[in-house]
């Protein structure tokens, strides 16, 4: 059964001057519980493709279905339901906010639910916990190493425990030993809690390791 | 939510730090710059109790008049029934040295039960002149009608008292017949009449006025006389006093003759009691301030807000709505405008306390009236400082709003997935 579908998608950047084709006519279907890996060439649309399934952004034609809605029909208010409750992040570059501790930078999708504050920081803990960084729930995210960082993004990501977790390039800012450690909880996370994962990667061995790969070329799906 | 406020507020300490001694500096010129200005302009908005809009004054004079004769009566009052009769003019009245906003100056001050001394300025005028009717004072409910006022003939010990000075001295009582005691055992004076409440100068708060026939048009008084006309409703008074100077030379009627007329607001101005020019600077100093303020204030927290269009970004993509963020910064910015202010607050109010605060147009001139009306706001130093505080916040938090607003609508609304990737 198919978590994600993308049918007949174009995404077309336009300026005064010149029109960048990003996507054009993708059509891609993601099973429940699938790893999937987007592979290609930088600039070849698979960010764009990642922000469009995540709701990120829009697609210039075409229809995003999750769970068999057809998201282009959601007001923003729906949207943002939607992304709190159904999909999780993990940037390449983190993007945690620095301003807030590592507690509450995973406790953040949960400030959009309705519930008590001890328990956003209960679940927030239960997650630090299980990324392994329960020691570190005071610290800000520049007292951090970058795969520390990373895994804080992911407790993030699953703290609301999302169905699907997009990951644009997670080990990309990472050396190879942090890569491996957060690639292990990734598996763990799509084996153990049979999320379903879409990853943007450029690594041939990452994405070998992963269900499916989908390679793009010039916002074309060429395999 | 008010704890991630104040997580957010407290993380950015050393930016904030900066906007709060901005804002608390701000509050202690707003301080300075408003509180004059409210208190002026509430001055100015009370009711007169008389109808100034519509009132012209005339000069009277006599030539030569070191020589004043019965016959400058005559003349005056023939030249008094002639101006009755212009189409325009619904009343005339005679007026000696004192009447509301005129630059003479007389008081009484009367003695309360409690001991309490009550200064009152006194207000002269003359029988059977319609003065009451011309200058639009009322009667106070359920006292005698001004028009059987006018015509009262009054010794020098019964005064006509406004309804502020008789609910101090007879609080619920009816005032007709009792008797005011003046500074000395032997001053006694009976009320014979109420009328609403009339502020013998504009730019003070205060109503304490009695009224008292004054003798006939003798001797050296004439100097001091004077005539108020009350144009009909629908008359411009400017327009009244214009033709009327125009035509002046057909009122004369031997040695006297009218001089000028002018309307009461020029009169005002001209014996310079109400000092517009002084409220009319702090009006313009305070706009130049909030101006000031304006491209200060609300610049700051723009740019500030802005810079954080990559955190919205990340708010959004885990399930912020535009309102989520919006309220967000729009706290943020309500609890540093909050401390800054009580800050701000608590510094003038070491100010305040050593040298008080504002009073008034008058607080020196007329500071024996102050007394006498200790329930007025102005007065009461807590009221006071809290009035003008809460304004002070009042200003502050609407440009902070528009400040923090409009650009954190903006970034709520700009492509999540293109503000990640700028950051």
């Amino acid at each position: 059964m198919a978590i994600i579908k993308l049918q007949n998608i174009n995404k077309i950047y336009r300026t005064d001057e010149i029109e960048t084709v990003a996507l054009e006519n993708v059509n891609l279907e993601v099973e429940k519980g699938e790893f999937l890996s987007i592979m290609g060439p930088s600039g070849c649309g698979k960010s764009t493709l990642l922000n469009i399934i995540g709701l990120l952004d829009t697609p210039t034609d075409g229809t995003v279905s999750i769970n068999d809605l057809d998201t282009s029909k959601l007001s923003d208010k729906q949207l943002a339901q939607f992304r709190n409750k159904t999909l999780g992040f993990v940037f390449q570059s983190f993007h945690l906010i620095n301003s807030l501790n590592v507690l509450d930078n995973v406790m953040l999708p949960l400030l959009y639910r309705s519930m008590s504050d001890k328990e956003r920081k209960e679940a927030a803990k239960l997650m630090l916990e299980r990324v392994g960084l329960s020691h570190r729930a005071y610290h800000y995210p520049a007292q951090l190493s970058g795969g520390q960082c990373q895994r804080v993004a992911i407790a993030r990501a699953i703290v609301g425990n999302p169905e699907i977790i997009l990951a644009d390039e997670p080990t990309g800012n990472l050396d190879s030993k942090m890569g491996s450690e957060i690639m292990e909880l990734l598996h763990e996370l799509n084996i153990k809690d049979g999320r379903t994962i879409v990853m943007v990667t450029h690594n041939e061995a990452q994405a070998n390791e992963t269900s499916r790969i989908v390679r793009f070329f010039d916002g074309r799906q060429v395999e | 939510m008010i704890k991630i406020i104040l997580k957010n507020i407290w993380s950015r300490r050393r930016i904030n730090g900066w906007l709060i001694a901005e804002l608390i500096l701000i509050t202690v010129l707003a301080w300075i710059m408003l509180d004059p200005v409210v208190e002026m302009t509430y001055d100015l908005s009370l009711e007169k109790g008389y109808d100034a809009d519509r009132l012209c004054a005339l000069t009277v004079k006599v030539s030569n008049d070191t020589t004043l004769e019965k016959a400058n009566d005559d003349q005056f009052y023939r030249i008094f029934d002639k101006i009755k009769r212009l189409p325009e003019v619904e009343n005339v009245t005679l007026t000696s040295f004192t009447f509301p906003e005129s630059q003479g100056t007389s008081d009484r001050v009367f003695v309360t039960n409690d001991s309490a001394r009550i200064v009152a300025s006194v207000i002269y005028y003359l029988p059977n002149v319609n003065f009451f009717e011309t200058f639009g004072i009322k009667s106070a409910e359920g006292y005698e009608s001004v028009d059987n006022l006018s015509k009262m003939s009054l010794s020098e010990n019964q005064f006509i008292i406004t309804k502020s000075l008789a609910d101090r001295f007879f609080p619920g009582e009816n005032a007709i017949g009792k008797t005011l005691s003046g500074d000395s055992e032997d001053e006694q004076y009976e009320v014979v009449g109420v009328v609403e409440d009339v502020r013998p100068f504009s730019i003070n708060r205060n109503a304490n006025a009695v009224f008292s026939l004054t003798e006939g048009l003798q001797g050296a008084m004439m100097y001091n006389f004077g005539m108020m006309v009350k144009v009909k409703e629908g008359i411009n008074a400017k327009d009244f006093a214009y033709k009327f100077n125009q035509n002046i030379s057909e009122f004369k009627d031997g040695r006297t003759y009218i001089e000028s007329a002018v309307t009461y607001d020029i009169l005002t101005e001209n014996r310079n009691i109400t000092p517009m020019g002084e409220y009319k600077l702090k009006v313009i100093l305070l706009c130049f301030f909030l101006i000031n303020l304006i491209i200060g204030v609300i610049g700051n927290f723009w740019l500030q807000t802005r810079q954080r269009a990559s955190e919205v970004a990340i708010m959004k993509s885990f399930g912020a709505t535009r309102r989520n963020i919006v309220s967000l910064l729009i706290g943020e910015g309500t609890v540093l405008t909050f401390i800054a202010w009580l800050i701000g607050c608590i510094i003038y109010l070491q100010y305040a306390l050593s040298h008080g605060l504002y009073m008034g147009f008058t607080q020196n001139l007329f500071q024996s009236f102050y007394s006498d009306i200790a329930d007025c706001w102005v007065n009461n130093f807590s009221v006071h400082f809290l009035i003008i505080s809460l304004i002070v916040f009042a200003v502050m938090w609407v440009f902070v709003l528009i400040g923090v607003t409009i650009p954190a609508v903006n970034i709520s609304k700009t492509n999540t997935a293109a503000a990640l990737h700028n950051d």
